[in-house]
């Protein structure tokens, strides 16, 4: 069907002799002026007859076009004569005629004051109800955690060990580099500022207390968390979505011992082993800066290490690796567990395991860091 | 339209058509030619690159040899640009609908009008609406997201999106896999209407005898890489291949023929 290079379509009436004619191509890709010009047919006694031997092309746009024209002066196809026109487009007019005449329902309007007002009190209560969930979630990885201690549950070496080399192994790269420059920067600010009190050697100690109680951890559980929380919600969620887990389900298998505990330990064993790795170049970073820039020898900068920094540091930044790991792994694997159908959905979980992971993990942070303080640690 | 001295336009003309992946290849040197208004069903056993040739007619794969020409347009090395007068010419019904998420049935409709043509927003409701209801939809499914639908609901919704632009050709993936016998034999019987009532050309990709028996005019049959016959589907069945001969003659074959014989053909067949 050449397009074009034909005329444009046209409608044009004579209330006289009660003839309307249509020519042209009735097309979609021409329609558009024709649509926006609205025409219309004057209602009169008389029965229209609709001319269409010059039109060239009837597609639906232009039925509807034309059922359109002809539902404005109240008629319907079978009210006016057609001359001209092919069976084959009467049949496609009488066909959009009928199957436009059922009537069209409007989508629910969601705008306004009102619907601002149930968006929030709607986010609240999911809040709660997210709460509850990871609460429950929690109990049910350790139930299963408790079965495996007691036999009940298999413990999924292969599945462990892969997921080690994962989320430990391939992330070591990144953490080393990132502490490493954190390490570097942190030692940046103390050397800037100490340096107006004479007071450079205490950059060591800066350094080592940042990285031994808070950086160490948080700048590997963060990591961690975009990196493996993320991956771990994605993998579970897609295969979500994909009905795995009903079928791991009807071969009377347990999703949770097969697919979050695996990825649970991994993590348990790997942030604490990464914690280590991260606080290591973070004073290793520290240590050139402080080589470079303030004229620390390595050995001056060690054994002000060993004598400054008491080991109780490293200890309180270990001990909130495990805990790290669990809350990512937990929100990772939930939100996998709460994927629905669509691809979308597995996007959106990914991002909220992210944000969520992070939330968390800052919040116990800050309390890990108030209780010490409580106890004098 | 315009059918040339005696011969019927050829909508689609494949010739010398090669696709390989890696080393395998899936289509060593194959033709197919599909004419104005009609219904051709493609069939060949798994694997033997039935919806791979639908992807490279349409050019969502570069093919490793050969020509294909729609609309008598060479458009096997067309760039994006140049393809895109040729993607408003058909429509393309993906197996499982391949509806945006994101959007409503009716949303998912507007957008290929509304990319394409410049039309009052009403025009466009109205056009998508009516796109629905043609592909038999009940207007309360317009609002509603792919995700709440049904796998056959889901279909007809994108066979609604495919036939949004009012295409000449309409391709179609397997489009009854995955619905239950009624569902199907609906899916079918709206195929025939809409080709009967819009004068579509249809390219079916199917496994469903069937569909085959109720809708298509004519039948290819994919093994080896080739056509090995395309014809109408009585002469099909005296096919002498040896895929051909187990797939008509077996059981599945034989009750879709027995069927097709007590119901006769809801499509039109030309006389």
């Amino acid at each position: 069907m050449p397009q074009s290079f034909a005329p444009p379509p046209e409608f044009s009436i004579d209330a006289g002799s009660a003839r309307a004619v249509l020519a042209g191509p009735w097309t979609l890709a021409n329609l558009g002026p024709l649509f926006a010009r609205r025409p219309t047919l004057p209602s009169g006694p008389a029965r229209w007859t609709i001319d269409a031997s010059r039109l060239s092309a009837l597609d639906t746009a232009g039925a509807m076009l034309l059922v359109r024209v002809l539902r404005g002066a109240g008629l319907g196809p079978g009210d006016v004569d057609f001359t001209g026109l092919r069976d084959a487009d009467l049949r496609l007019v009488e066909l959009v005629d009928a199957r436009s005449r059922e009537q069209c329902e409007a989508g629910e309007p969601y705008f306004g004051f009102r619907a601002m007002l149930e968006r929030m009190g709607r986010a609240v209560a999911r809040f709660g109800q997210q709460a509850r969930e990871l609460l429950g979630f929690v109990g049910l990885t350790m139930a299963t955690l408790t079965g495996v201690l007691i036999g009940r549950a298999k413990l999924r070496w292969t599945s462990i060990v892969h997921h080690m080399e994962e989320t430990g192994l391939d992330a070591v790269p990144i953490v080393a580099l990132l502490s490493f420059l954190v390490g570097a920067v942190i030692a940046f600010l103390g050397a800037t500022v100490l340096r107006d009190f004479g007071a450079s050697i205490f950059t060591v100690e800066l350094v080592s207390y940042a990285f031994l109680r808070e950086f160490g951890v948080l700048l590997t559980a963060i990591i961690l968390a975009g990196r493996s929380g993320s991956a771990f919600t994605a993998q579970i969620g897609s295969m979500k979505s994909r009905e795995e887990l009903d079928a791991i389900k009807a071969l009377g298998l347990d999703p949770i011992e097969l697919l979050v505990l695996p990825r649970l330990i991994a993590l348990f064993v790997m942030l604490p082993l990464l914690t280590f790795l991260s606080m290591v170049m973070g004073l290793v970073g520290g240590g050139i800066v402080s080589l470079f820039a303030l004229d620390i020898s390595a050995g001056q900068y060690i054994t002000r290490l060993q004598e400054m920094t008491e080991i109780r540091h490293f200890w309180v930044g270990m001990i909130k690796a495990p805990i790290f790991a669990f809350l990512i792994a937990v929100v990772g694997c939930l939100e996998g567990l709460k994927v629905e159908g669509s691809a979308e959905s597995v996007g959106r979980h990914t991002t909220a395991a992210v944000v969520q992971a992070i939330f968390l993990v800052i919040v116990f942070d800050a309390l890990f860091a108030v209780f010490f303080m409580e106890v004098g640690l | 339209m315009s059918a040339g001295a005696g011969e019927r336009e050829r909508v689609v003309e494949v010739r010398g058509l090669v696709s390989r992946f890696g080393t395998q290849v899936v289509h060593d040197g194959l033709d197919l030619d599909v004419y104005r208004g009609e219904v051709l069903g493609v069939i060949g056993g798994s694997g033997a690159g039935k919806s791979v040739l639908l992807r490279t007619i349409v050019g969502l794969r570069q093919p490793q040899g050969g020509t294909i020409r729609m609309f008598g347009i060479d458009t096997t090395h067309m760039d994006d640009a140049e393809r895109r007068p040729i993607e408003r010419r058909f429509g393309l019904l993906f197996q499982d609908g391949a509806l945006f998420s994101s959007l409503t049935v009716l949303e998912n409709v507007r957008v290929p009008l509304i990319e394409y043509y410049r039309l009052p927003d009403d025009v466009v409701d109205e056009l998508a609406m009516l796109k629905i209801r043609l592909a038999g939809l009940p207007t309360s499914a317009a609002h509603k997201y792919p995700a709440a639908l049904s796998g056959g609901m889901r279909k007809r919704a994108g066979l609604a999106r495919a036939l949004a632009l009012d295409p000449e050709i309409l391709f179609l993936d397997e489009p009854t896999s995955g619905l239950d016998p009624l569902s199907a034999a609906a899916f079918d019987e709206l195929i025939a209407t809409l080709h009967a009532s819009l004068g579509l050309t249809v390219f079916l990709v199917t496994h469903d005898m069937d569909s085959l028996y109720a809708v298509c005019e004519r039948v290819a049959v994919l093994s080896n890489g080739r056509v090995v016959v395309a014809d109408t589907i009585d002469r099909v069945e005296q096919h002498d291949e040896e895929w051909v001969r187990q797939c008509f003659l077996g059981p599945r074959g034989r009750s879709a023929a027995r069927q097709a014989e007590l119901v006769g053909p809801t499509a039109s067949r030309p006389a």
